[in-house]
C-alpha cells in the first residue's frame, strides 16, 4: 500500500526555508553582507582601487599625510600612499591568512579530536593531554615564537597561528564525536557490520560538521585579529605587502595628528571581526536542530 | 532457527556499584518462520538480550545457537556473515536513521557493507533499493529524500527496508511501533505480518505492549530482572499466566475497553 | 458554567510556508470532577490546546484569530502575563511527559517544591513562617502522591528518584498550589506499564478526593478508557467527537474515532486483520474546504467536501462533527 502524502519540500524549498530563518535575524544578514563585501574586495580589490601602484610599494612623496579628501578617501600616509588603496589591498592578505589559519586548524584539530573521541582509551588520553598542553601555552606567544623562529612571511605566519589554534577544534570535535557515536543510527550501522572507518567518516563526522562550520566562521574574525596582532608587532607579513596590522603599527607613530592613517585600518579589522562573528551567530541559529521544524 | 540456552550476562562490579545480573539463565527457542515475543519493563534485560544477539555484547554464560552455531563464538568474518542473517529494526525511527543520508543511501548501505559477498553493481544496488522501497509500501519517488522529509511511520518503513536489504532470515524488532501513533502502528504491524508471510521470516519481537505482542507473535516470554517468568504460546501466557507478576502486569495494561475504567471499579 | 470552556478557538503560527492553521475552532469544556481525555494523532493540535489554556504559547508569533478560553469565568486570552502567572501553579497545574527533563537536576527536590509552594502562597523565602509552611506543604504533598519517608527525601536530588517517582514528584509540584484544573500532557507515556497503572490510580484518587478538573492529553486510548470520564477526539485542529468516555468508546460516531479504536489490537483481533488508517494528517498550510478528514475517510461522499460539518448533538452531551452522523448506517 502506498501512502498519499502532501508533496514533501524539494531541496530548493529547504534551502529557501533556511534562508528565511536566516533572514529573520537582521544581524546575521548584516554579518553576511560584511563578509560578502570583504570577499569582493579581497578578490577584486587590486583592480578597483584608485592607486594600484601603491600596493606594490609605489610612493608619492609629494602627497605625504594628506587628510581624507575626494581624491584620497582615507587620506595618505608618510610615504604619500593612498590609505584607502592599502586598506582595500589588505583585505586580501587578512582573509587569506584568516581562512588559512581556520582551515588548517579545523582539519588538523578535527582529525585529532575525531580520532581521540572515536577510539577512546589510551589514544584519547595521549591526544587530549597533548591538546591540553597546547592550550596551556598562551596562543599569541606561541604563535610569536613559531613565527619568529621561522622568519617573517605570510605562509610562516599562517602556519604559526594555526599551530596554536587547532586545540579548540580538537576539543569541540572530540566532544561531538563522543556524543554522536552513541546515537542509535551509529549503533544501527554497527549492527549491520559496518567498519570503523565507514562509521566514523560516513555516520559520525558528517553529523558533527555544523558546530565545526559555526566555529570556523566565528574563529575567522579572531584569526584575522591574530594576523593583525602579529603584523602589528612586526613579525607578520613583510612590507611592502599591505596588511591591516602592520599598517596600524606603522601609523602608531603619527597619532594623533595623522589619525586617518591608523583609524581606517583599525576600522577594517573591526568590521571584519564583527562580520564573521555575526555570520557565525546566524549560522548557529540556522544549524540549531531545535529551530528546525 | 534460534536456540538460546542458559544465557546469562553479568556486568562486573565497578567502583561504587555492585555487579549487575542483566540476564539470568534465559532459555528459549524460536522456530523457523515464527514470531517470538519478549515482554518486559525497563531493567528487565530486554535490551541486553538484543545486544547479545546482534553481537554488540558478549554473554557471560550460555549459548545462542543460530542454526546450530553459537553466535558468541564466531570468528569476525563469520560474525559479519551472521549480521546479514539476523537484522534489527530499532525502536525510534527518528534516531535510527542518519539524518545526512538519503533513503537510497540508508537502505543501500547494507548492500555496500556486504559487497564482498553480494557483488551487486551500482545499478543492481539501486534496483534492489527501489524493490525494497516498494516492498515496504514506499516508492521510487522517495529514493532521494532525507529522513526529516518522512513521517514517523514512513521512517520506520525505511528502517524495515534497510533490515531486509541483505535478505536476512530473522528480524529482531526492538519496540518497532512504540514511537508511533496507533493508526500508523496498525499499518506497520500489518506490514510486518505480510512480510513474515511472503519472505518466510522469523521475528524476535521485543515490546512492552502486550496487545501488540499478542497480535504479532505465536509464542512469548516475560522477563523480570533478567529472569524468564513465563514462556509459552501467547494465548497461554496472556490468558492463563502462572505467576503473580504476570497477572499484575497484564492487569496493568490499559486496554481500549470501557469496562476496565477506574470509575466502574467501585 | 463549566470550570474550563474553550469556545471556537483558532490558533495560527506564521512560518516560511505561510500561516500554519493549528487550531480551527476547538470547542471543549471540562467541569470539576471530570477527567477529560484529549486524544488524536501527532500534529492534531492537542498539545497546543493544552498549552493555550495556561497561555504558554508564545504570542506573537502565534495568533489567536478567533475564540476564547474561559477559566472560571475569566477570559484567559485577555489576561496580562502577570495575572496569568498568578493563575499558573495556583489555580492551573501542569504535568508534562518527560519526568527527567522537567526537574532541574542541580536542585534538591525539596527546594524545587518549596519554590512552587511559596509561589502558590504568594510568599517569598524571606518569611520564616511562610518557608516552614511551604516545607510542610511539600512534605504533605509528597506523602499524598505516595512517596515514602517524604521528610527525608526532600533533600534528595532528582537523579536519586526512579522515573515513576519523578513523575510523582512532578504531580506533587503541580498539585501543591491546590489547583482547580490540572493539565496533564502525556503524563505516563515515558513510564513502564506497571508504573503507569499506579500513576493513573493516583490521578484518579486525587480527582475523586479534591474534585478538581483534569484535561488529559494523550495518544493512548487505553489510558483514556481506564482513567477518563469524558473524551474529546481531535483531528486537524478541531474536536470531531466528544462525550462521555463510555458513549464515545461504545458508540463511536465519527469515522475517525472508529478508525482510531479499530487500530488498537485487542484480544479478539486476528492476525493480519488490524485496520490501519491510510494517509496522513492534512497539511496545516493548505485551506481545506469541507471536512478535513474526508480525504482519509472510508465513507466520505461528495457533500463532505463542500462544507465544514457542524456538531450534531447525539444526546447526553455526546456530539459529533460529521454530516453523516444522523444517517442510517
Amino acid at each position: 500500500m502506498s501512502l498519499p502524502v502532501a508533496a514533501p519540500p524539494s531541496r530548493w524549498q529547504n534551502w529557501q526555508r533556511s534562508l528565511y530563518r536566516f533572514r529573520q535575524s537582521g544581524l546575521s544578514i548584516a554579518g553576511l553582507c560584511i563578509v560578502l563585501v570583504l570577499l569582493v574586495i579581497a578578490i577584486g580589490g587590486s583592480w578597483i582601487v584608485p592607486f594600484p601602484d601603491h600596493i606594490s610599494g609605489g610612493i608619492n612623496t609629494a602627497a605625504r599625510f594628506k587628510p581624507p579628501s575626494s581624491l584620497y578617501w582615507f587620506g595618505t600616509n608618510e610615504l604619500g600612499q593612498d590609505v584607502f588603496t592599502l586598506v582595500m589591498a589588505g583585505a586580501r592578505v587578512s582573509l587569506i591568512a584568516g581562512f588559512g589559519v581556520v582551515m588548517i586548524a579545523a582539519i588538523l584539530g578535527g582529525l585529532i579530536g575525531a580520532l581521540a573521541g572515536y577510539a577512546g582509551g589510551w589514544i584519547d588520553d595521549v591526544l587530549m593531554r597533548l591538546t591540553d598542553l597546547m592550550l596551556t601555552l598562551p596562543s599569541l606567544i606561541l604563535a610569536m615564537a613559531i613565527a619568529a623562529a621561522l622568519g617573517a612571511g605570510l605562509d610562516n605566519m599562517v602556519f604559526a597561528i594555526s599551530m596554536s589554534w587547532w586545540p579548540g577544534f580538537a576539543r569541540l570535535v572530540r566532544g561531538e564525536v563522543i556524543a554522536k557515536k552513541e546515537d542509535l543510527f551509529v549503533q544501527a550501522a554497527r549492527a549491520l557490520g559496518a567498519s570503523d572507518s565507514r562509521i566514523l567518516f560516513r555516520h559520525v563526522l558528517p553529523n558533527v560538521m555544523s558546530p565545526v562550520i559555526i566555529k570556523m566562521s566565528l574563529d575567522m574574525g579572531f584569526a584575522i585579529l591574530a594576523v593583525a596582532a602579529l603584523g602589528f608587532i612586526g613579525i607578520g607579513v613583510k612590507p611592502p605587502t599591505p596588511e591591516w596590522g602592520s599598517l596600524l603599527s606603522l601609523a602608531r607613530g603619527y597619532l594623533p595628528d595623522y589619525w586617518w592613517t591608523a583609524i581606517f585600518p583599525g576600522l577594517a579589522i573591526f568590521f571584519a571581526v564583527l562580520g564573521f562573528n555575526l555570520l557565525g551567530d546566524g549560522l548557529r541559529d540556522l544549524f540549531d536542530p531545535k529551530a528546525r521544524r | 532457527m534460534l536456540e538460546v540456552k542458559g544465557l546469562s550476562k553479568i556486568y562486573p562490579a565497578r567502583r561504587g556499584s555492585p555487579a549487575v545480573t542483566a540476564l539470568d539463565d534465559v532459555s528459549f527457542t524460536i522456530a523457523a518462520n515464527s514470531a517470538f515475543g519478549v515482554v518486559g519493563e525497563s531493567g528487565s534485560g530486554k535490551t541486553t538480550l538484543t545486544r547479545c544477539l546482534i553481537g554488540l555484547e558478549q554473554p557471560s554464560h550460555g549459548e545462542m545457537l543460530f542454526e546450530g552455531r553459537d553466535i558468541a563464538r564466531l570468528k569476525p568474518s563469520e560474525m559479519r556473515e551472521m549480521r546479514a542473517r539476523i537484522q534489527i529494526v530499532f525502536q525510534d525511527p527518528y534516531a535510527s536513521l542518519n539524518p545526512r543520508m538519503s533513503a537510497q543511501d540508508i537502505i543501500g548501505e547494507p548492500l555496500l557493507i556486504h559487497h564482498d559477498r553480494l557483488q551487486l553493481s551500482a545499478r543492481a544496488r539501486t534496483d534492489r533499493v527501489v524493490e525494497l522501497l516498494e516492498r515496504v509500501g514506499l516508492g521510487v519517488r522517495h529514493l532521494h529524500r532525507y529522513p526529516h522529509e518522512f513521517s514517523g511511520g514512513q521512517r520506520q518503513r525505511i528502517g524495515i527496508a534497510r533490515a531486509l536489504a541483505v535478505k536476512p532470515d530473522m528480524l529482531i524488532l526492538d519496540e518497532p511501533t512504540s514511537a508511533l501513533d496507533v493508526s500508523v502502528q496498525a499499518q506497520i504491524l500489518n506490514l510486518l505480518v505480510e512480510l513474515q508471510d511472503s519472505l518466510k521470516l522469523s521475528y524476535l519481537f521485543i515490546s512492552h505492549d502486550l496487545g501488540v505482542v499478542r497480535y504479532i507473535c505465536d509464542r512469548a516470554l516475560l522477563l523480570l530482572h533478567g529472569r524468564v517468568i513465563e514462556e509459552g504460546p501467547v494465548d497461554q501466557v496472556f490468558d492463563h499466566p502462572q505467576s503473580d507478576y504476570a497477572r499484575r502486569l497484564i492487569a496493568a495494561i490499559p486496554d481500549v475497553d470501557p469496562t476496565q475504567s477506574l470509575h466502574l471499579a467501585r | 458554567m463549566a470550570l474550563l470552556s474553550i469556545e471556537n478557538l483558532h490558533l495560527s503560527i506564521p512560518s516560511f510556508e505561510g500561516e500554519a492553521q493549528i487550531l480551527n475552532g476547538v470547542d471543549l469544556s471540562v467541569e470539576r470532577g471530570q477527567i477529560c481525555g484529549l486524544v488524536g494523532e501527532t500534529g492534531c493540535g492537542k498539545s497546543l490546546t493544552g498549552l493555550s489554556v495556561s497561555k504558554l504559547v508564545a504570542s506573537p508569533p502565534a495568533r489567536y484569530r478567533q475564540g476564547a478560553i474561559r477559566f472560571d469565568g475569566q477570559d484567559i486570552l485577555g489576561l496580562s502575563e502577570g495575572a496569568m502567572r498568578a493563575l499558573r501553579g495556583r489555580r492551573i497545574g501542569m504535568i508534562f511527559q518527560d519526568p527527567t527533563t522537567n526537574l532541574n537536576p542541580l536542585f534538591r527536590i525539596g527546594e524545587q517544591m518549596v519554590d512552587v509552594a511559596l509561589h502558590s502562597m504568594g510568599a517569598n523565602r524571606w518569611s520564616r513562617s511562610a518557608l516552614s509552611e511551604a516545607r510542610a506543604r511539600a512534605i504533605a504533598m509528597l506523602e499524598r502522591v505516595g512517596i515514602q519517608d517524604a521528610h527525608n527525601r526532600l533533600d534528595d536530588y532528582p537523579h536519586q528518584f526512579s522515573g515513576g517517582m519523578r513523575q510523582r514528584v512532578l504531580i506533587a509540584m503541580a498539585l501543591i498550589g491546590r489547583p482547580d484544573l490540572l493539565i496533564a500532557d502525556e503524563p505516563t507515556t515515558a513510564l513502564d506499564v506497571s508504573v503507569q497503572a499506579q500513576i493513573l490510580q493516583l490521578l484518579f484518587d486525587i480527582v475523586r478526593e479534591d474534585n478538581i478538573a483534569v484535561l488529559l492529553i494523550t495518544h493512548n486510548l487505553g489510558v483514556v478508557a481506564r482513567l477518563c470520564t469524558h473524551v474529546a477526539v481531535m483531528y486537524a485542529g478541531r474536536i470531531i467527537e466528544r462525550g462521555t468516555m463510555a458513549d464515545v468508546f461504545n458508540q463511536p460516531s465519527h469515522p475517525y474515532t472508529r478508525a482510531l479504536l479499530n487500530a488498537v489490537p485487542t484480544q479478539k483481533t486476528r492476525k493480519g486483520t488490524l485496520q490501519g488508517l491510510g494517509g496522513s494528517v492534512p497539511d496545516p498550510y493548505l485551506p481545506h474546504p469541507g471536512c478535513r478528514f474526508a480525504p482519509r475517510c472510508a465513507i466520505a461522499e461528495a457533500r463532505c467536501r463542500d462544507a465544514v460539518p457542524s456538531e450534531t448533538d447525539l444526546g447526553h452531551a455526546h456530539a459529533v462533527a460529521c454530516i453523516k452522523a444522523g444517517d442510517p448506517a
